[in-house]
């Protein structure tokens, strides 16, 4: 997916006025000019010239806000990769009430069997990926993983 | 220096130590060999364990699977034309015509042999420059060191980006991303938005895992690539007539390995630059240029050996100075700070075994590549067979724990989250993300080297320039970033008509 320099350009512009603007408000060290302030106001100024150069460089050249892939003309390519966020949404959210084991096997199985439409499958490898990461990582390199109702 | 050097290899020869490079070394050719997959995300995907070992393994993992993975991207490269990583982006086209040939023995007992030679020439340039420099950075102030950051970050932009421009934005937006949370001298929360989680700061891994992992991932679901048909002869003996190829090729074998030492010492530069420009030096001063691309071993070799020799002595700007020779070293930068191993020249004195026990996990990674080489590019075929599609929710997981394991916090996987689809509209329109990831390393060392020369000179910019090494770096710095500039008005004033 192809956004234009236009596009990358505004967006630069606006964050680093936004950012300047915060970054007046932040306090200096006592009896200096410079403070918490100076640093981020200082790669401020580069971020508006790069979103400046990007917006104006090719200004009267007509393109399209923003192209689409190849990818995006397959309803499945769209879907693959939209599972990857939501996969990572998902164990957000029900981490905690599930535990590690069960929300990295469902989302697992789902994301392999999307991919391959073969379930039994998918879910031995993510069962055993869950399982093996789990023990690897919360016994023995202690990682304190989400327990969830297992209470593993 | 020989008790250190004894310490140093009572820390290495553990058989924890040398089990882990093991591990670590398959788990990079695996990585390495399968197309797309690069030896940056494989070492991304190994930060999560090296957090929990003691210094020694840790960088010990790190190393090997690094080592590895560059290497093992050759064999997709020679025998289904398509890269295994970056690095061996260069000479692909020369190898796979060779197999093409029937030459496909030949050229991966090259792309070994050569590798691992490569490695121990990286090495030995560590071992001779790093303690040196080391001995002259004793006596840096802030003002070197911020020249120094200056310089590391302005090479990475300028030599991974196609478009300078967006190199730039990309390196700023990674120097702003370093300004979030805590100042460290007035104590001050900034551009934190009220989250307590972000006052602490983004922390470097949840943030590389998302921009090299996870945006890859992404790429990899998406791909409308058909996959490639695998070269179906017999692969014997690869190190069969290597010495008399060796004995051919000295001198391109000599300017392969000192491109690689120079290129990879550079502060922001890699492996990937080092073998790409190997291969265009090679080319200008080879008495057969015609024969380039065509399947020629003097392309291949030069590359191959640059780019792991690139692997060992961007080490030394890391150790030296603590500013980042490439990705991998800006990874290994942060696992030093988190083990309180503070890089820098002082490392030398405090910790020399660890140092010595790095050169020493240098040599042995190499001798590794030399034999776990053979076998992998005979059971190369078997690492082609796992499915991507099962291959990348797997290596989701893995993402999933390396960035909770941080701060033992969710809000790690949502920073990794929001990381990996910038990195993926990033890498999609052009903007490079090497320089972006630098500048996070390297953005809290450049704000207070820079704010605490500031006050000490009283906000007199002179004295940036006054002690004579901050001078020359200064100089350095701004050469390279005026030069295009007086580059583009020499061009204009010269097709001026008069």
């Amino acid at each position: 997916m192809k956004i234009s320099d236009k596009v990358f350009g505004a967006v630069l512009i606006v964050f680093s006025l936004a950012v300047l603007v915060h970054s007046r408000s932040l306090p200096v060290l006592p009896g200096y000019k410079y403070g918490a302030g100076f640093f981020p106001a200082f790669t401020a100024v580069f971020l508006l010239g790069s979103g400046l150069t990007l917006f104006f460089r090719n200004f009267r050249v007509k393109t399209a806000l923003v192209q689409l892939g190849e990818w995006t003309r397959s309803r499945a390519l769209v879907a693959n990769i939209c599972v990857i966020p939501l996969n990572l949404v998902f164990y957000m959210i029900f981490a905690n009430l599930l535990g590690f084991v069960l929300t990295a096997t469902v989302m697992t199985t789902f994301t392999i069997w999307w991919l391959r439409r073969k379930l039994l499958s998918s879910f031995v490898v993510a069962a055993s990926t869950a399982v093996l990461t789990y023990v690897f990582f919360a016994k023995i390199m202690l990682v304190p993983l989400p327990a969830g109702i297992l209470g593993l | 220096m020989i008790d250190t050097l004894i310490q140093a290899f009572h820390l290495v020869f553990q058989p924890q130590v040398l089990l882990i490079m093991l591990a670590s070394s398959i788990y990079g050719i695996v990585i390495g060999a399968i197309p797309g997959l690069t030896a940056v995300m494989a070492v991304s995907l190994i930060m999560p364990i090296a957090i929990f070992l003691d210094p020694i393994p840790a960088l010990a993992a790190i190393i090997a699977c690094d080592a590895m993975a560059v290497f093992a991207g050759d064999i997709p490269g020679t025998l289904l034309r398509i890269p295994g990583t970056p690095a061996s982006g260069a000479y692909t086209d020369d190898s796979y015509k060779l197999t093409m040939q029937g030459k496909a023995e030949t050229v991966l007992g090259a792309n070994c042999f050569f590798s691992a030679m490569g490695g121990l020439v990286g090495l030995a340039a560590l071992v001779c420059a790093a303690p040196l420099l080391a001995n002259i950075a004793l006596k840096f102030s802030t003002y070197e060191y911020f020249w120094l950051s200056c310089l590391g970050l302005t090479c990475a932009t300028f030599m991974t980006s196609a478009d300078t421009v967006k190199g730039i934005a990309s390196m700023f937006l990674g120097l702003f991303i370093t300004t979030v949370g805590y100042d460290s001298l007035t104590g001050q929360p900034r551009f934190t938005l009220g989250v307590t989680e972000l006052l602490g700061g983004i922390h470097v891994i949840p943030v590389l895992i998302g921009l090299f992992a996870l945006s890859e991932i992404m790429r990899r679901v998406s791909s409308t690539t058909p996959p490639s048909a695998i070269y179906s002869g017999k692969i014997g003996n690869i190190y069969k007539g290597i010495f008399k190829t060796w004995r051919n090729h000295i001198p391109n074998f000599l300017r392969g390995n000192s491109i690689g030492v120079i290129v990879g010492a550079l502060p922001g530069a890699g492996a990937d630059i080092a073998a790409w420009l190997a291969y265009a030096i090679s080319k200008k001063f080879s008495k057969t240029p015609e024969k380039y691309g065509t399947g020629h071993m003097e392309g291949i070799i030069e590359s191959t050996s640059a780019n792991n020799a690139a692997l060992a002595s961007a080490w030394i700007p890391a150790f030296v100075f603590g500013i980042p020779g490439d990705v991998t070293t800006a990874m290994v930068i942060g696992i030093l700070f988190i083990k309180d191993l503070k890089p820098g020249p002082t490392a030398f004195i405090h910790h020399p075994e660890i140092i010595y026990g790095v050169f020493l996990c240098f040599l042995i990674a190499n001798i590794f590549m030399l034999i776990l080489g053979y076998y992998s590019i005979k059971t190369f075929r078997h690492i082609l067979r796992i499915p991507p599609f099962v291959l990348l929710p797997v290596i989701l997981v893995f993402c999933i724990v390396g960035a909770f394991s941080i701060n033992n916090s969710l809000f790690g996987v949502g920073i990794m989250l929001a990381f990996g689809i910038l990195g993926y509209i990033m890498e999609e329109n052009d903007f490079p993300i090497s320089p972006m990831l630098l500048a996070i390393v390297l953005g809290n060392l450049l704000e207070k080297n820079f704010i605490i020369s500031m006050v000490k000179s009283d906000g007199n910019w002179i004295d940036f320039f006054n002690r004579p090494i901050a001078g020359g770096l200064a100089a350095a710095a701004i050469f390279l970033w005026t030069y295009p500039a007086v580059k583009w008005l020499y061009r204009r004033l010269k097709t001026r008509p008069a």
